[in-house]
């Protein structure tokens, strides 16, 4: 029915090349026409927007239309269809929206009856919908206007696709009528007559409009289906009105859609009224207070369709509501409406709020499962229903066989927080992709030197979305991908350097403590920040150099300075008189470790105690199920549960009081205090088991007692300053020590690794040759620097040579500032004494990353890992090599200049 | 002939991203240098991005890549001396009537799409002012349209001090606010535009002024640039000017021509505004005259041309009288001296920057386009991406490492079809 | 002040020597001549009677009583057609939006700038269309840029209404569409309901023929119904008719619709009029309408574009600069092209000429026959005036221009122009051009 009304369009564009395409493809079906290639995309799930969910299925699409639509195994594929393997994402069909005014509809005309416009004119088929389609929306309803009683007809539109005509679903979809308060405050019009308007006769308001009170409102309303039920005008008549009564009559004989806007419940009433009065079908859109409609769908059922809500959320903006006060409830919430309308059976569809927030639709609806729906059925109300309340659902809104490949790529399942739209199909076209609107970039050289040893000889670095795609000699990359070539060049991880003093424009200055969070005085204005990409460092640690223990911020050097952990390690230091600073450290170490424990465990007990409550929750359920029961039965016994209750309560409290008192004796211990609190878990779990074991046994036993509430642990006292240690002593970031005469690493080595056993880095370590069996064994690593190559006892020593020699993990730090970009040439100096070049690179790449649990992210080039790259005019470490281009999280930020 | 010249431009970036410091040669059938006659055909060698050697017949430095333009003509990167590109916000300062050690470097938006604009035009460099709000505006800077890096971009940042002798100050100014008001500004007609002029200069030379730039331009040591456009704005300003011994450029002269053989004697240069075709009035009612270039180059006066289209505006120029070799030279070379860059920019001749035009016919022409210009030896028009496939690439390379590479220039007797 | 005194003169001689001309036939030796139809010629010459050409060839006798103007290595070639503008008139726009009735013929000013401007850049026709804020804007007319009275100068009274698509400024989209389709339907109406009792008149006079007399009377009749003649109903007494009448000839396709379209948007929805009400449109575009490039190529409408035929643009999402070359894009995408030229526009410094909208053209890549024709034949057969403007062909008027060199190079001047065998334009005599380029002189 719906192409029909889009005939207009087919006439408008038959000329046209698209036109005859589309047409080629879809009417006539010749499908030796064109050789439509078959696309099937494999998904972890496919919610077909119907109730069917599929797992681990595949979507077949051809010539812009779905195929098939099934599980992996039964769907049979023909030979050349192209593979889409998207791993476990989650397919939805594109979203439908149910209104919107983005065909311009603030700006209404003047009458405030005026059927015969029509939205398809007000909508720009060429604007940007880049926004919309990247939030899921591929079919929304356009709105012919907001703030009159009867602005036109509304129509329905794809926000992509190949020619206007296939984007056009609807062109006179309803008649919109709104009752709310928005429509009544119509403008007197002054209507000039068809020429000139002379001064003898004034221009005066040729109409002066009904609809300034709900009541005159619904009588211009009935006034004018009347005057369309009487018939319209014959054709010699008023050709206005004729044409305005002609709009009317159809909607009202055809029994097409009315899509009245009426919030509150005596406009609700009204246009049920209405609709009863002339036998119309209507779409009732944001009814906040429905009354006892819910409860009695019978009475209004027949008249209307559906029920389009408004999300009345704004995402991101805190909203307010009304209090009750009295005299007059809250309206209920969108989400409590919805449930109601869906048992009585009614379709409900979802809009925004506001045009601005369509793209968020896919959250707004998500946040009506707080309304008791499942996923599926919210789905539902952006997908199926809206399309059949629409009457576009033979093209969109689910999933089927038939149907226009519109659909959302998800990576999880639809609303959940963090799912994330990966990709937006229209008509099997790609409109909107995750990874390539972030832009890839295709970097190939003669070599890559991945970090840990490996090296490609002419290979290729894919990276996307700042992170590192693929790695080798042939690399799968989007066919968009700006390619970036360096003949001869080398491609190294960025270099890591553990202890600068660049990223805040100056020294650092002000008393630094262990709190201090140093990332928030980051200024990515520094200069020295940009000298020291030019030599190939992306990642540094920053902080102080003071002898009390300070926290080092890591983050990148990109335009902007990034954050990558702050603190990322606490930085100690052991030097003067070790007789006095070691007991110190000792004890500041040891109050952080107190708190660190008593926060662990209060982690635990958290974790337990919503265990707990979890059980408890099941337990009280069945208990009060029980006790209705009971209390059915006889009073008497009601008593006697009662007693029992009171006792069990008691016992209840007195165990619980009791770890709040432990607490404090417990932070002295090291260790021990552990078992305690485990035992005190279990004093209080037997609690909240019981009523479920209980109800195990025969029935008259589980009357007797009311499980008792779990108890929420006392969150230890809070101190900002002892914080920082909790990752320390939870083994997240590395103790950072300066150490460099013997007497010192031992004795860092005794405190740190032995006694509280925390990831130890000796920094400096200028004498780590002297204790490398020490290290060694205890497996402690050193960020060696800046004196890398140092002359001791006429004997020239290259610390980071033995240190490789010993297996000991090292790193470099150059404790610079201006002179950052100089680390790696003080490597070089160390490979030319004997430093193998494979380690110093592991060293200034993986191996750091790995002191600071970074790992993960940084360090090497491999896929998953971040963009951080240098290019190199040749290998490592060779003096003639110069620094390129440097990429930090994808983006470049340093090129040597091309012409010079 | 557009992927002709693509194909090119990729063969030369590869040539330099592999080893970094090769020449690059350009052949075209004929040179426009704005210095000496016209060289036919043309090569130019490229070292370093300035201009190595230039000639006819040239032996090729070996190891050179060739970028044979064919019947493309070259010219020199045009030079725009007075503009506001790229200021970003107010190019005037309101709250004060002298503001003469203002910079106009520290407003400029070098992200600016005007840049980018003016590159796709051939404009290669620009003298920036601010605005004509001010009798003494502050100072001006040369810069190149292009560039990664600002400290090689900015040619100049002390170009010259710019004042403004028209009726521009004195507009917008209201006299009936409260005095004590930030928002009245003075003044409020043109005799109180010289009287605050006068006033500056005298205390500059008094030494009253808190910073020297005034007193400095006017020990010659700092050019100044005056805006004027009507003939008695230009009279007063040569008459300020010879009572206080300095010499202005005429910035903007729509009546000069009526004062030619003036400023000829007094050796003021003029940059000329936008030229203005239609009979509608310009900002201060002024007749439009076609030829005004024409006129007082005929008088003997130094004209650029400044504004937007600047090659169409030389064209017009030559259209209405103005000798086509004088059109070229107050779209390069003129500018770039009153700008004080000529030992950089403004001619092709060794050992200036390479900035070339391509273009792909006469210059004088308006069917003429734009097809390449060149900054600093790089190609910037059109842009280079570098998103060229390595299979494309390669082969582009190849046919010219094949034919082209370490040869002499051919010899070739004839020049394209479209030279005069 | 200045101005009007060297026109006065002018005009006056202009006067002078039409007198003569319309008296003795017109020979003109051409260096070169571009008829526009067919190929050029080397040493042609053009006779010229009556204000009509006579002939156009090489070696043609001439006549012995012929004055002879001897444009020995010049070129000659068809004047330019300027297929809109509004400058002719004194005001564009009426504020009221719904005016079918108006004509530009009330507010044609002989002595206006745009006249004189026009003859001295070749310009010999042009079709003034009110302006693009008006949602019906009135009807225009296709007139001859010179003549003292206007009356001398129509050469189609009739030529088009204007219909702007763009409401506006804070109007409401849908509104005006409404609007404009509310206006087209009545006309309609009124265009059935004539036919139909046009028809049945017909049939009375059918069945009285039937009975006696022969069919031409029934024919003659019917061609005097009032129906076939545009602008016949203007004596119309009743003035409801009167406003329609421009309406009703437009729907039967005896007067095409000039639609303005601001933005692409609007050019899906004058495809969509058309077809609905079969209208003849030329679509008159603006700066954006490049984005519909493919729509229009199908659509096979005849297109008139915006002044601006190079701009750049920024993308508000990415934030790339883009240049968008317009003529490059239509002839791409193989659409003919015609050119707007904007008196009062500072855009660019040449788009004031349509030679020079040519020469951007094909700057871009458009050959100079297609550039030439763009601006002479194609402009009159869009505007129905090709049976007398636009080439020179036997039979045509003897509007032509004198040029001295090739018409798209830079040093070329108009030498003369001529309209309806009259020197209109002599550039010898044109003491303010003279003022322009030399103003010491005086």
């Amino acid at each position: 029915m719906k192409l029909n009304h889009c005939n207009w369009w087919s006439h408008a564009l038959q000329g046209a090349a698209i036109w005859c395409l589309a047409s080629c493809v879809w009417s006539g079906g010749a499908a030796g026409v064109l050789a439509a290639t078959v696309d099937a995309y494999f998904a972890g799930q496919i919610w077909t927007g119907t109730e069917v969910v599929l797992d681990d299925a595949v979507l077949v699409v051809e010539g812009g239309r779905i195929v098939e639509v099934g599980s992996r195994d039964d769907v049979s594929l023909p030979a050349g269809t192209r593979l889409h393997e998207l791993g476990e994402a989650v397919i939805i069909p594109g979203l439908v929206v149910a209104e919107t005014g983005l065909a311009g509809g603030s700006r209404d005309g003047p009458e405030t009856i005026a059927p015969q416009l029509k939205a398809i004119d007000g909508f720009d088929f060429y604007a940007d919908f880049h926004r919309l389609l990247a939030g899921g929306v591929t079919t929304v309803q356009i709105s012919p206007g907001s703030n009159r009683l009867m602005p036109g007809q509304g129509a329905v539109v794809k926000l992509g696709g190949r020619s206007i005509d296939e984007r056009t679903l609807a062109d006179a979809e309803s008649l919109r009528v709104l009752l709310s308060s928005a429509s009544r405050n119509p403008p007197t019009i002054y209507e000039p007559p068809v020429g000139a308007v002379s001064v003898d006769r004034p221009l005066e308001p040729s109409k002066r409009q009904l609809g300034r009170s709900l009541a005159s409102a619904v009588a211009a309303l009935r006034a004018t289906f009347l005057a369309a039920e009487k018939g319209v005008p014959a054709e010699n008549q008023d050709p206005d009105e004729r044409l305005l009564l002609r709009t009317v009559a159809d909607y009202r004989e055809n029994r097409r859609t009315v899509r009245v806007t009426a919030s509150q419940l005596a406009e609700v009433r009204a246009a049920v009224r209405v609709a009863k009065q002339f036998g119309l079908r209507i779409l009732l859109v944001d009814p906040l207070q429905l009354g006892a409609y819910t409860r009695y769908p019978e009475q209004w059922a027949p008249m209307v369709e559906g029920v389009i809500l408004n999300a009345s959320i704004r995402p991101g903006q805190i909203n307010n509501r009304p209090v009750p006060d009295g005299r007059r409830a809250p309206p209920p919430l969108p989400w409590e409406n919805a449930r109601k309308l869906v048992d009585a059976g009614m379709r409900v569809a979802i809009h925004a709020a506001d045009d601005s927030d369509v793209h968020e639709i896919l959250f707004l609806a998500g946040l009506f499962q707080q309304g008791g729906l499942s996923q599926r059925e919210v789905l539902r109300m952006l997908t199926e229903w809206p399309a059949e309340l629409l009457g576009v659902d033979d093209r969109v809104g689910s999933l089927r066989a038939g149907k226009d490949a519109d659909f959302v790529v998800l990576s999880d399942q639809p609303f959940q927080t963090r799912t994330r739209i990966l990709a937006t199909y229209v008509s099997g076209q790609r409109h909107f992709d995750r990874d390539i609107s972030e832009k890839s970039t295709l970097v190939r050289a003669a070599a890559v030197y991945d970090g840990m040893g490996q090296v490609i000889q002419d290979a290729a670095v894919l990276v996307q979305g700042g992170l590192i795609r693929g790695v080798g000699r042939d690399v799968s990359a989007p066919l968009d991908a700006e390619s970036r070539q360096f003949p001869g060049g080398v491609i190294v991880p960025g270099f890591i350097d553990l202890h600068t003093g660049i990223g805040i424009g100056g020294p650092l200055t002000g008393t630094i403590s262990v709190q201090t969070k140093l990332g928030d005085q980051l200024d990515s204005g520094d200069p020295a920040v940009a000298v020291a990409r030019q030599g190939g460092v992306t990642t540094v640690l920053f902080g102080s150099t003071t002898s009390s223990p300070t926290p080092l911020v890591a983050f990148k050097l990109g335009d902007t300075l990034r954050v990558l952990r702050d603190p990322a390690a606490i930085r100690f230091k052991l030097d003067g008189n070790l007789t006095l600073t070691a007991p110190a450290l000792k004890r500041t170490l040891t109050s952080a470790k107190a708190y660190a424990d008593a926060w662990r465990r209060y982690d635990e007990q958290f974790k337990a105690y919503q265990e707990q409550k979890k059980a408890y929750a099941v337990a009280l359920a069945k208990y009060n199920e029980a006790k209705k029961a009971a209390e059915a039965k006889a009073a008497e016994k009601k008593k006697e549960d009662e007693a029992a209750k009171k006792k069990s309560s008691e016992a209840g409290k007195t165990a619980d009081e009791k770890p709040t008192e432990d607490k404090p004796d417990r932070q002295q211990g090291d260790g021990k205090p552990e078992e305690k609190s485990s035992s005190s878990e279990s004093a209080g779990a037997p609690d909240a088991k019981k009523p479920a074991s209980d109800d195990a046994k025969p029935e008259a036993d589980a009357e007797l007692k009311e499980p008792t509430k779990p108890k929420e642990p006392t969150k230890p006292k809070a101190s900002s300053s002892l914080e920082p240690y909790r990752a320390l002593f939870a083994g997240k970031i590395p103790a950072l020590v300066e150490a460099n005469r013997p007497a010192e690493l031992r004795e860092a080595v005794r405190i740190f690794r032995d006694e509280f056993m925390l990831k130890l880095v000796i920094a400096g370590g200028n004498d780590a040759m002297r204790v490398a069996d020490l290290l060694a064994s205890k497996e402690v690593a050193v960020a060696t620097g800046p004196m890398l190559v140092r002359t001791v006892d006429r004997r020239l020593v290259n610390l980071p040579q033995v240190l490789a020699n010993r297996q000991i993990p090292f790193a470099f730090q150059s404790r610079a500032t201006t002179g950052v970009s100089g680390l790696p040439l003080a490597v070089t100096y160390s490979v030319g004494k004997g430093l193998a070049a494979t380690d110093a690179l592991n060293g200034l790449t993986a191996n750091a990353a790995r002191l600071l649990s970074l790992e993960q992210r940084l360090g090497q080039i491999a896929v998953g890992k971040e963009a951080d790259l240098v290019v190199l005019s040749g290998p490592p470490f060779e003096l003639s090599s110069r620094v390129l281009a440097v990429m930090i999280d994808g983006r470049w930020v340093h090129e040597e200049e091309q012409t010079r | 002939m557009y992927r002709f010249a693509i194909a090119l431009l990729v063969a030369f970036h590869f040539g330099c991203g592999s080893t970094g410091a090769e020449d690059l040669v350009l052949m075209a059938a004929k040179a426009y240098t704005a210095h000496g006659p016209a060289i036919e055909p043309a090569v130019i060698v490229i070292r370093d991005g300035k201009i190595a050697e230039l000639g006819a017949k040239i032996e090729l430095p070996a190891g050179a890549h060739v970028v044979d333009l064919g019947d493309a003509v070259l010219v020199p990167g045009f030079v725009n001396a007075y503009s506001q590109m790229g200021i970003s916000g107010g190019s005037s300062e309101l709250t004060r009537e002298l503001t003469p050690d203002f910079e106009v470097l520290a407003a400029i938006d070098w992200e600016s799409r005007a840049f980018r604009e003016a590159v796709d035009e051939g404009v290669t460099t620009v003298g920036i002012s601010p605005g004509t709000d001010n009798v003494v505006a502050g100072i001006a800077l040369a810069a190149k349209t292009h560039g990664k890096e600002l400290r090689r971009r900015v040619l100049r940042p002390n170009a010259g001090l710019v004042m403004t002798l028209a009726s521009d100050p004195r507009s917008r100014n209201r006299s009936r606010s409260r005095p004590d008001s930030i928002y009245v500004r003075q003044p409020t007609n043109r005799m109180g535009v010289v009287w605050m002029l006068r006033r500056a200069i005298q205390g500059a030379r008094r030494d009253e002024s808190a910073s020297g730039v005034l007193a400095e331009a006017l020990q010659g040591e700092r050019r100044i640039y005056c805006v004027s456009r009507t003939h008695f704005d230009i009279e007063t300003i040569a008459r300020v000017a010879e009572e206080f011994d300095f010499a202005p450029v005429i910035v903007g002269g729509e009546e000069s021509h009526r004062l030619a053989e003036l400023l000829a004697t007094r050796k003021l240069p003029v940059i000329l505004g936008p030229l203005r075709t239609s009979v509608a009035a310009g900002t201060e009612q002024t007749d439009p005259v076609w030829n005004r270039a024409g006129v007082l180059r005929q008088a003997g006066v130094q004209i650029a041309m400044s504004g937007p289209s600047l090659l169409e505006q030389a064209r017009f120029a030559v259209r209405f009288g103005l000798a086509a070799d004088d059109a070229l030279r107050a779209i390069t070379c003129v500018p770039a001296g009153i700008l004080g860059i000529d030992e950089r920019v403004g001619t092709l001749q060794a050992g200036r920057d390479a900035d070339v035009v391509v273009l792909d016919g006469d210059p004088f022409e308006f069917t003429t386009n734009v097809q390449a210009v060149i900054i600093g030896g790089a190609f910037v028009v059109p842009p280079d991406r570098r998103t060229r496939e390595p299979g494309e690439a390669n082969q582009t390379v190849g046919r010219h490492a094949a034919g082209s590479q370490s040869r002499p220039a051919p010899q070739r007797t004839q020049s394209g079809p479209n030279s005069p | 002040m200045k101005h009007r005194s060297t026109t006065i003169p002018l005009l006056l001689w202009g006067l002078l020597t039409a007198q003569i001309a319309a008296a003795q036939p017109l020979a003109i030796k051409a260096g070169r001549v571009i008829p526009i139809a067919g190929k050029p010629l080397e040493d042609g010459v053009i006779l010229i009677r009556d204000g009509k050409i006579d002939a156009v060839g090489k070696g043609l006798a001439i006549p012995i009583d012929a004055k002879v103007i001897d444009a020995g290595g010049k070129t000659v070639m068809p004047g330019f057609v300027d297929v809109h503008n509004p400058s002719g008139m004194s005001q564009a726009n009426e504020r009221n939006q719904n005016v079918p009735f108006l004509s530009v013929v009330d507010s044609i000013d002989p002595s206006r700038t745009y006249f004189k401007e026009s003859r001295r850049n070749g310009v010999t026709t042009a079709a003034v269309v009110p302006g693009n804020s008006t949602m019906i804007g009135g009807q225009a007319a296709v007139v001859k840029t010179a003549g003292r009275y206007v009356d001398d100068m129509i050469l189609k009274r009739h030529a088009g209404l204007k219909i702007s698509l763009s409401p506006g400024s804070n109007a409401s989209r849908m509104s005006h569409l409404a609007n404009l389709r509310k206006e087209l339907d009545k006309a309609r109406r009124a265009v059935k309901k004539e036919d139909e009792e046009q028809r049945e008149k017909k049939d009375a006079v059918e069945k009285k023929n039937a009975e006696d007399k022969d069919a031409d009377q029934g024919q003659a009749d019917r061609d005097a119904g009032g129906v076939a003649k545009p602008g016949a109903s203007f004596n119309a007494a009743s003035s409801a008719e009167q406003q329609l009448a421009a309406m009703k000839s437009l729907l039967r396709g005896q007067m095409s619709a000039f639609i303005y379209c601001q933005n692409a948007m609007d050019v899906v929805q004058a495809i969509r009029l058309t077809e609905q009400y079969k209208l003849k449109t030329i679509l008159v575009l603006g700066q954006d309408c490049y984005r519909a490039a493919q729509e229009i190529a199908a659509s096979k409408l005849p297109v008139i574009l915006g002044e601006t035929l190079v701009f750049w643009k920024t993308d508000p999402r990415t934030g790339d600069d883009e240049k968008i070359v317009v003529p490059k894009i239509f002839h791409e995408n193989k659409i003919p092209l015609t050119f707007q030229i904007n008196d009062t526009s500072n855009a660019t410094l040449g788009s004031r000429y349509l030679w020079y909208q040519a020469a951007t053209a094909v700057k871009y890549g458009v050959s100079v026959e297609e550039a030439l024709e763009s601006i002479t034949l194609r402009p009159a057969k869009i505007l129905g005036v090709d049976q007398f403007v636009g080439s020179l062909e036997p039979g045509k008027d003897a509007d032509l221009v004198i040029l001295s060199g090739h018409p798209l190079k830079l040093n070329t001047w108009v030498e003369k122009t001529i309209v309806g065998g009259e020197v209109v334009y002599d550039r010898e005599q044109d003491q303010e051009l003279r003022g322009l380029l030399d103003p010491q002189a005086d």
